[in-house]
């Protein structure tokens, strides 16, 4: 039996489909069962990122019982993964009621389930955080960011979903809020903090992940101490 | 001279404070009430206020939404320092007072201080 871990945010743009993804890379590399998911149901991007055929099956064509879960899962640059649809018509009419369903079948099958939360606190969104037993919180260091984290964080802890830490994207700015204050405000631990880097949107154009392209890269490194971290191996 | 204005309805805690700021250098004006910080404000402008939550008539969120509004002081930089810690009352003040942090109180020394110099140097900036 698996363990879920969502990857959340309390806004789009800090880069949370692309650490989801890029950890879903490293923990198998790391010889960690792993699939990652992509449950950002209004945007999802982890074909753009994987650079995988638009036609793709996917988490949508589940959800909508049009294919069995197990035959929509990819293997893409090592990792499995469930990607998300992107057609107005699969968009319009999923319902994440059957997501849970989904979650324990692949967390029968594989060691970790990695989530890609949609941002905010919509009904998708709290549907997702509170099917998964865990969740990491995704932020940036700015104002915002960080208040729209402590909503996030509230509702994860209303529906008992166990906050395992938050990792600080897309540092480096002048104004940047330092992360020791960011932890003290959030009483959760930061697990990472991780530079902004060109490379990570050279990667998305090119629809080939940076973990993948880039393993030495900045982002790959920390990327691959966040995985260490969470098999316990450091 | 740095001047910081403190603000709570406690005189012990106005006391601790203020006694910790000066031992860093810094000037301290102190106000018991919201009324009263409002009273200050008019007549002087410190560069960081630290802001009490509850206290009997204007209570803390009331003080900082009136600060907020008022163009010629709406740019000083006001901290909760509330015993109210819950997600809900951070975000109250972060973003429905607009207030520039939140600190829980007891306060650590070290962390306080710390907290005091980031925000008088760089405050967290809002999105336009």
């Amino acid at each position: 039996m698996g363990v879920s871990v969502c990857l959340a945010s309390g806004k789009d743009g800090v880069g949370r489909s692309t650490i989801t993804v890029n950890l879903g890379i490293a923990l198998s590399k790391l010889g960690i069962s792993t699939v990652v998911v992509d449950g950002d149901i209004e945007g999802a991007s982890f074909g753009l990122i994987l650079g995988v055929d638009p036609d793709t099956p996917s988490l949508h064509d589940c959800l909508a019982g049009k294919i069995a879960c197990e035959d929509a899962i990819i293997e893409a640059f090592g990792v499995n993964a469930l990607v998300g649809g992107i057609t107005i018509e699969q968009i319009v009419d999923v319902s994440v009621d059957g997501f849970s369903d989904i979650l324990d079948g692949l967390i029968e099958s594989f060691d970790i389930v990695l989530v890609d939360s949609p941002a905010g606190l919509g009904t998708d969104a709290v549907t997702i955080l509170s099917s998964c037993q865990s969740v990491i919180l995704v932020l940036t260091p700015d104002i915002n960011s960080v208040t729209n984290t402590l909503k996030t964080l509230a509702v994860a802890k209303k529906v008992g979903t166990a906050v395992l830490g938050g990792i600080i994207n897309r540092t480096g700015g002048q104004y940047d809020i330092p992360s020791d204050k960011i932890e003290d405000l959030l009483k959760v631990k930061i697990i990472s903090e991780i530079a902004e880097d060109e490379l990570v949107r050279q990667s998305l154009q090119e629809g080939v992940p940076i973990y993948a392209e880039n393993p030495d890269s900045g982002f790959s490194k920390k990327i691959t101490d966040i995985a260490s971290k969470l098999i316990g191996g450091s | 001279m740095t001047k910081i204005l403190v603000v709570d309805d406690e005189m012990d805690i106005r006391f601790v404070i203020g006694k910790m700021l000066e031992r860093e250098g810094y000037e301290t004006v102190e106000a018991d009430s919201g009324e009263q910080a409002l009273e200050v404000l008019s007549k002087s402008s410190p560069d960081l206020i630290l802001l009490d939550v509850m206290m009997p008539g204007l209570d803390g969120y009331e003080t900082c939404l009136e600060i907020k509004s008022q163009e010629t002081i709406k740019h000083i930089p006001v901290v909760m320092l509330t015993a109210k810690t819950a997600e809900s009352d951070k975000i109250k003040a972060l973003e429905e007072c607009g207030a520039q942090w939140h600190i829980s109180k007891p306060i650590d020394r070290k962390k306080f201080i710390e907290t005091v110099k980031w925000l008088l140097t760089s405050p967290p900036r809002r999105e336009e």
